[in-house]
């Protein structure tokens, strides 16, 4: 082995030497030549002769000097630079066809780089953990099928009984007031944790030290972990900060510990307390706990899940009452549990439609190669006829179109990278899951290569192998114009078209519905007059606030001041301003009509102060608003959007009739609920979740009744939000200096952040139907000018016969016509299907919408008699005369 | 090209590194020379084949390789057997041996 070894390296480092090598060669044999020319001559022969008779000896010197070079060196890899400068030399040459050939290829690569990218970002690099694929998140499994968070009495019973989960840690994430004697008050997002959470994550803190078990004892000096970018935005990244006390929610806490940068888990967090539960937290059906843990070395997921089965049944077992809701248990990798929802299906139809746009790119380069063969086929078959086997020549035409594809790579990345910084920028606008960052990282640049190499094989395949068949003869002969061959490379290039042609329909449409329904999202009026409201969050933490009383308190000392700002035009306090909404709920009705399913029967539910509606400016179109004091009195009053009176009351009048909500299953002994009057209907208005908005049945609670923690202050003013919203918050921290306030933002901004997801992959849909549409239409334009190309004699031959003109380009157009026709065929039925498994993510279009397929069809109609137009012209201004005497 | 040239590239490897061992440094003229004299002119190839075999010598570090003056004041590339090629040349030869003894007794052996 060594030995071979030292040949190797020998004949690699021969590759850099290679030209003092064959100096030094070609030195050696003229040496030689002259040693046995002189013995020659000693013999007696004459010079000029013994040189001839001495080189005759030696043999054939370029053929020696050829297997020399072969056996010293590696030729393959020789053969390889070899056809590389060939191909860069015809890259060059043709270089408006290479320029071609480049651009759909970077525009393919570019797109499919953009769509891994994204993908790589939400399924494949995820949290960035250690060893995060062994973590696992643990919950229960509700009734109706959603993950339900657990106890701590749940979590000690899976800590003690599991042998597939070493450690279970646990978290509660929550906002938290941070307020000291220097800075701001702020809210930030943090998490109770149990003390192991940071190990079983295997995540330890920057500086500081993490928490340990002391930590979470009952009685324990609060301490704090806390986040990079409040380290350095509060803290201006001072070192000094450990051991420096702040209040968090009130209570004395020291800072013990600061997470790296990008660490925010769970939920955006940038403090982490430990958990240590109340007593009534330690009951079984209270359960506010994530439960997260890291799977032993010899455990499997299914394992893991059959074990924590048993575990819960045995828990359902022994505590029916406080398990009514939950059945069984979830355990879901970190990407599962976190990445759910509309964007699991968004970022596979994004991987989709990219890979569609990468292969209307190789086809259409495909069929720019197959046009191009036939002006190659002379040369090709002089490579045969010089000894070329075939496999030379498919090797030597795959070097050149994986040069090509290398190209089209390289440029794709740098369009992906452009691509993927707006993208990027336009979704952290939408406040994503902190570890959701959208960057190029090692992963798309190994990606990036593969798909080069690969696509460079793909596209050049199908022509290698057709243009290294054929008869040579015949092409050494005539050029191969005319021939079987290239009207077989016509036929194959017009397939490859209906393909591209048929794929474009689909990206098309499927950009077309989606376009379609943010359109409508967007133009949908949502129902107020949006200009000049604003809101602002409010979060009243239970340490200074601790009962609904002393928080409507607050609420009752601040309206007076708030009325008193100058420029202020109405103010209303609620727990969702519109579009938003806020937790569901399972309603009954007074009648005893037949029960609908509890589905049909859920609800959201708003909490709103006398006034919301005003200022809004959304009518009540029945009954009136809540009373001042609704809420204190006895019996309950609610006012219900106008989807639930048309859904639950159809036709009559709900006004004076009773609602109540269904009993909550969790509680023990749960409280029977009051029977609730409803004393008024509000207008339409977009409140609920953006797809299906105006299909939301509200119910809305006058504020005094439960005053919450968190809400926000609705406010209409005709001055600038900023102005207004900066006298807001002296008002409410005149009060009480340690408040917080948060999220100011007019409506309008609300609604563009609600809608912006939708914004974000309507666009990236149209960029991609786009390139599409280009590229196809480029696609036909090279097919067809090709087809004209070559079969100029054959309409000189029409012509001469006494064909028309206007035939012959019928003749063409007919070609292009059928093409189009056959794509449309195929690609419509094909976007009808995907479209309904995309059917999620439309809003108000339905899949099949004749508006978008007629649309799409007339576009791509236009565009492709436009791009054949060329070539059909150029055919009919072919002269006869001319045409005939070529070649 | 195939089994033929590689026993007779097995063999030839074999003739250099002896002669070179034999004889001290020489140049590629004078190995072929020499080894068309030994073998009688068995070997009538070209010449400059003898190269094709030297570069894998040289490559595999069985030869070391100096350019230098030949006796009638030729500029030539002298080779020499180095530590290595000796190893190599007694290993070969060994081997060259034991074949032959035994394709000498299996000879014997049709021939009777």
């Amino acid at each position: 082995m060594p030995t071979r070894l030292r040949l190797l390296l020998a004949r690699v480092r021969a590759l850099v030497t290679n030209s003092r090598l064959e100096d030094d060669f070609t030195e050696e044999l003229q040496s030689h030549i002259a040693l046995l020319a002189d013995e020659h001559v000693s013999r007696g022969i004459a010079p000029d002769e013994a040189r001839r008779l001495a080189a005759a000896r030696v043999g054939n010197l370029t053929s020696l000097r050829l297997q020399h070079r072969d056996r010293r060196s590696l030729p393959w890899v020789q053969d390889l630079w070899q056809d590389l400068r060939f191909a860069a030399r015809l890259i060059v040459k043709d270089r408006w066809f290479s320029a071609a050939a480049v651009a759909a290829i970077a525009l393919g690569i570019g797109a499919n780089t953009l769509g891994f990218t994204i993908v790589n970002a939400a399924f494949i690099r995820g949290f960035g953990f250690d060893g995060a694929d062994r973590l696992y998140a643990v919950s229960w499994r509700h009734t109706l099928g959603r993950r339900n968070p657990a106890s701590m009495a749940d979590l000690q019973d899976w800590r003690a009984q599991s042998r597939t989960f070493p450690a279970l840690a646990a978290y509660s994430a929550g906002a938290i007031n941070i307020s000291d004697d220097t800075g701001f008050p702020e809210q930030t997002q943090g998490a109770w944790i149990t003390a192991n959470h940071f190990s079983v994550l295997r995540q330890p803190p920057l500086i500081g030290r993490d928490f340990m078990p002391e930590d979470e004892r009952r009685g324990a000096d609060l301490v704090t972990i806390i986040g990079y970018d409040l380290w350095k935005n509060r803290y201006q990244k001072d070192p000094q900060v450990l051991g420096h006390t702040l209040r968090v929610n009130g209570q004395p806490a020291t800072i013990i510990g600061v997470m790296p940068e990008r660490m925010k888990f769970p939920d955006n967090s940038e403090m982490w307390v430990p958990f240590v539960p109340t007593d009534a937290q330690l009951a079984r059906r209270i359960r506010p706990l994530s439960v997260i843990g890291r799977l032993a070395d010899d455990a499997t997921r299914e394992s893991a899940t059959a074990e924590l089965a048993g575990v819960a049944q045995r828990i359902i077992t022994d505590h029916p009452d406080e398990t009514k809701d939950v059945k069984g248990v979830r355990i879901e990798t970190l990407i599962e549990r976190f990445l759910g929802g509309a964007a699991r299906p968004m970022f596979i139809t994004v991987m989709g439609a990219v890979m569609f746009v990468l292969l209307i790119a190789c086809a259409n380069v495909a069929s720019l190669l197959l046009s191009r063969s036939m002006f190659r086929s002379r040369e090709i078959a002089v490579r045969y006829s010089m000894g070329a086997t075939r496999a030379r020549v498919i090797r030597q035409l795959l070097v050149e179109s994986v040069a090509l594809s290398s190209l089209g790579g390289l440029l794709g990345l740098g369009l992906a990278w452009l691509g993927v910084g707006a993208f990027d920028a336009a979704v952290q606008l939408s406040q994503p899951p902190y570890w959701l960052v959208f960057t190029i990282d090692y992963r798309v640049l190994a990606y990036v290569a593969g798909v080069g190499v690969a696509t460079g094989i793909l596209f050049g395949l199908a022509p290698a192998l057709h243009v290294s068949k054929g008869n040579q003869h015949e092409a050494l002969k005539d050029g191969g114009r005319g021939a079987a061959g290239g009207r077989r490379a016509g036929r194959f290039a017009s397939g490859l078209v209906v393909a591209e042609l048929s794929l474009t329909v689909v990206l098309l449409c499927g950009a077309g519905l989606m376009l379609r329904s943010f359109a409508a999202l967007y133009a949908s009026d949502p129902g107020f007059p949006v200009q000049g409201l604003a809101r602002m969050r409010l979060q009243l933490p239970p340490s200074n606030y601790p009962t609904p009383e002393s928080r409507q308190a607050f609420f009752d000392r601040l309206a007076p001041r708030l009325a008193a700002i100058p420029g202020l035009n109405g103010i209303a306090v609620t727990t969702a301003v519109p579009p938003l909404d806020g937790p569901e709920r399972v309603i009954e009705l007074d009648d005893s009509r037949p029960a609908v399913d509890e589905d049909g029967r859920r609800v959201s539910t708003v909490t709103v102060t006398p006034g919301y509606f005003d200022v809004l400016g959304v009518p009540l179109v029945r009954g009136r608003d809540f009373a001042a004091d609704a809420g204190t009195t006895g019996a309950g009053t609610v006012i219900v959007s106008q989807v639930l009176a048309d859904r639950f009351f159809a036709g009559q009048d709900p006004v004076g009739r009773r609602l109540r909500f269904t009993r909550d299953r969790n509680a023990v002994d749960p409280p029977e609920e009051e029977w609730r009057t409803i004393v008024g209907v509000s207008g339409r208005m977009l409140q609920g979740s953006s797809d299906e908005a105006f299909r939301s049945a509200v119910v809305y609670l006058p504020f005094r009744e439960d005053t919450p923690r968190t809400s926000s202050l609705l406010v209409r003013s005709a001055l600038p939000a900023a102005t207004v919203m900066a006298d807001v918050r002296r008002t409410v921290q005149a009060i009480d200096a340690d408040q917080p306030v948060f999220t100011i933002q007019t409506l309008e901004e609300v609604l563009s952040e609600e809608r912006l997801i939708y914004k974000i992959f309507a666009t990236l849909f149209a960029v991609l139907a786009t390139i599409a549409l280009v590229l196809s239409s480029v696609g036909l334009y090279a097919v067809m000018a090709y087809a004209v190309t070559q079969r100029t004699q054959e309409i000189g031959v029409r012509m001469a016969v006494g064909a028309q003109r206007w035939q012959v380009s019928w003749l063409f157009l007919r070609r292009a016509l059928t093409q189009l026709a056959l794509g449309l065929a195929l690609g419509l039925p094909a976007a009808l299907a995907l479209g309904r498994l995309a059917r999620l993510q439309l809003v108000e279009i339905e899949p099949g919408d004749p508006v978008t397929m007629i649309g799409i069809t007339i576009v791509l109609t236009a565009v492709a008699i436009t791009a054949s137009l060329l070539p059909v012209l150029r055919s009919s201004r072919v002269d006869p005369v001319t045409a005939l005497r070529s070649e | 090209m195939g089994d033929k040239s590689d026993i007779l590239q097995g063999t030839l490897d074999l003739m250099v590194l002896k002669t070179l061992d034999a004889m001290g440094p020489m140049h590629g003229f004078g190995i072929a020379r020499r080894i068309e004299q030994i073998s009688e002119d068995a070997l009538q190839v070209n010449q400059g084949t003898i190269y094709l075999c030297l570069i894998r010598l040289v490559q595999q570090g069985w030869l070391d390789t100096e350019w230098g003056v030949s006796d009638n004041n030729r500029r030539a590339k002298f080779y020499a057997i180095s530590k290595a090629g000796r190893k190599q040349l007694a290993e070969e030869t060994r081997n060259w041996e034991r074949v032959a003894g035994v394709m000498g007794r299996v000879l014997q052996l049709s021939k009777r």
